[in-house]
C-alpha cells in the first residue's frame, strides 16, 4: 500500500515538472495548417500508384489521426519537427501505399523523429524540415528530364 | 489689343498641338522594341502584336519568338521561328532557337527532326544540345567522333557528365534492404549516418526491454515492448530501402541542377544575336 503510494506520488511529481516546462510559449498551441503538398500534385501520386485502392484504410487511417489530434496533439501541442507532422506524414503515406507500407514508413519516420543527434539533408517549410511521404515511394528512378 | 494676342497665341497653340500621333505604327514599334530591351517580354509581344503583319520583319519575328521563348510559350515561339524564310541570315539562329524550344519541352524526336531538316545550315549549337539531351535522358552516350563539336572547355564538361552517367553513384536498394538487417546499417550505406544510429539505439533500446520484461514475467509489457520493436525494426528495414531510393532520385536531380545551370550559363550553347544596339 506504501508502496503503490509512492509510486503515484513519483508519477505525480513527474507529470507535473514536465507539464511545468511543456509548451509555456502560447504560441506553439495553435494548430497549423502547414501541409503545403499541392493537392494537384498529391492527386498525380494517389492516381500513379497501383497500390491506392483501398478506400477503407484511407478511412480508418484518416480516423486514427482525427482521434490523435483531438485526444493527444490538442493537449500536447504542435511539436512536430517535420512538415507534415508525423500523424499527417501516416495519413498520406496511407493514401499513397498500402497500409502495411504506410505503417513501416510511420515507425521509420518515428525513429527519424526521435533522431538524437541532427537532421540533415531537408528543406525547410515553415521553419520545419520538409520531409513528405512521397519522397520515400518505393519505385525505380525515371528517365532525367530537362 | 489683348483680344488678338489672346486669339494669336490660342490658334498658334491649337496649330501644333497633336501632329504627333502616339499610337502610330512606328511609335508602337519602337516601344515594343524599348520593352523588349528591357527585359519585359510579356508587354513587349502585347505591343508586336499590335503591328500590322505588313511590317514584320525577320528580325521582329525573331524578337517576338525570343520573347515567347522567355515566358515559355514555346508552341507560339516555335511557330514564329518556323516563320523566317530559308534565305534569310537569321534562319540558323531561328533553327538553333527552335531547337531549344524543343529541348525545354523535353521533345527528342522533334529536336533531331529538326536538326535533320536544316543540314545544309551552320547549326553546330542545336547539334550540341541534341547530345546533351540524349545524355541527360538516357538515350546514348556520345562517341569521341561526335565530342569533336565542342571546344575544349565545353569538351571538360560533358566528358565529366559522361562519367557521371556510365558510372552513377547510386546506392543499392536490395544492398540497403539487406545490411539494414542489423538495425541502421542500411542507412549507414545511404549516409544518413544520424538516423542510422538512432535506428539502432531505439531498436535496441525496445528489444532489451522486451527482454527484460519477459525475463521478470511481465508478459504484457514484453509484448508490448516486443511488438514496439518489431515496428521500429521492420520500418528501419522498409526505410533503407525508401532511403536508397530517394538518395538515386537525389543523385539525379543534383546533376539535372548542374546541367540545368552550365547551359543557362552558357545559353544553352547559342550564339547570342543583340537586338538592342
Amino acid at each position: 500500500m506504501i508502496k503503490n503510494s509512492f509510486l503515484i506520488l513519483v508519477v505525480f511529481i513527474i507529470v507535473n515538472f514536465v507539464e511545468l516546462f511543456a509548451q509555456t510559449d502560447l504560441v506553439k498551441w495553435y494548430r497549423v495548417e502547414n501541409y503545403l503538398l499541392d493537392d494537384y500534385v498529391l492527386q498525380n501520386l494517389i492516381s500513379e500508384n497501383p497500390d491506392d485502392l483501398n478506400e477503407e484504410s484511407h478511412r480508418f487511417a484518416d480516423l486514427i489521426v482525427t482521434v490523435y489530434k483531438n485526444t493527444i496533439s490538442d493537449f500536447d501541442g504542435d511539436n512536430c519537427r517535420f512538415n507534415p507532422s508525423c500523424s499527417e506524414f501516416f495519413a498520406e503515406a496511407t493514401k499513397l501505399t498500402n497500409p502495411i507500407s504506410s505503417v513501416l514508413l510511420f515507425f521509420d519516420r518515428l525513429s527519424r523523429d526521435t533522431n538524437f543527434f541532427s537532421n540533415e539533408g531537408y528543406k525547410t517549410l515553415n521553419n520545419r524540415f520538409y520531409d513528405p511521404p512521397s519522397d520515400y515511394l518505393v519505385y525505380e528512378t525515371e528517365p532525367n528530364k530537362n | 489689343m489683348f483680344k488678338v494676342i489672346y486669339w494669336l497665341v490660342f490658334h498658334t497653340v491649337l496649330l501644333f498641338s497633336q501632329n504627333n500621333i502616339y499610337h502610330s505604327q512606328l511609335n508602337i514599334k519602337i516601344f515594343g522594341d524599348y520593352l523588349f530591351c528591357q527585359k519585359d517580354y510579356l508587354r513587349a509581344i502585347e505591343e508586336y502584336n499590335r503591328l500590322d503583319s505588313v511590317l514584320f520583319s525577320d528580325t521582329m519575328i525573331c524578337k517576338l519568338g525570343y520573347s515567347y521563348l522567355q515566358i515559355g510559350d514555346y508552341e507560339s515561339s516555335s511557330k514564329y521561328f518556323d516563320d523566317i524564310e530559308s534565305l534569310s541570315p537569321l534562319k540558323s539562329y531561328s533553327v538553333n532557337y527552335k531547337s531549344l524550344n524543343y529541348y525545354l519541352k523535353n521533345d527528342l524526336i522533334l529536336l533531331r527532326e529538326n536538326i535533320e531538316l536544316n543540314q545544309s545550315l551552320n547549326i553546330t549549337d542545336s547539334k550540341k544540345l541534341l547530345l546533351v539531351s540524349e545524355i541527360m535522358n538516357n538515350k546514348k552516350l556520345p562517341s569521341n567522333k561526335e565530342l569533336l563539336i565542342f571546344n575544349h572547355s565545353e569538351k571538360i564538361f560533358i566528358n565529366d557528365l559522361i562519367q557521371k552517367k556510365r558510372n552513377p553513384d547510386y546506392k543499392s536498394p536490395t544492398v540497403a534492404g539487406i545490411l539494414s538487417i542489423i538495425p541502421g546499417f542500411g542507412k549507414f550505406y545511404t549516409k544518413n549516418y544520424s538516423d542510422g544510429l538512432t535506428s539502432l539505439l531505439i531498436t535496441g533500446l525496445f528489444s532489451f526491454l522486451a527482454y527484460d520484461n519477459f525475463k521478470n514475467s511481465h508478459q504484457f509489457r514484453g509484448y508490448l515492448f516486443s511488438v514496439t520493436a518489431l515496428g521500429f525494426y521492420l520500418g528501419n528495414i522498409y526505410g533503407s530501402v525508401a532511403s536508397a531510393y530517394r538518395y538515386n532520385r537525389n543523385y539525379d536531380e543534383i546533376i539535372m541542377i548542374e546541367v540545368d545551370d552550365y547551359l543557362t550559363q552558357k545559353n544553352y550553347f547559342i550564339q547570342k544575336v543583340n537586338f538592342c544596339e
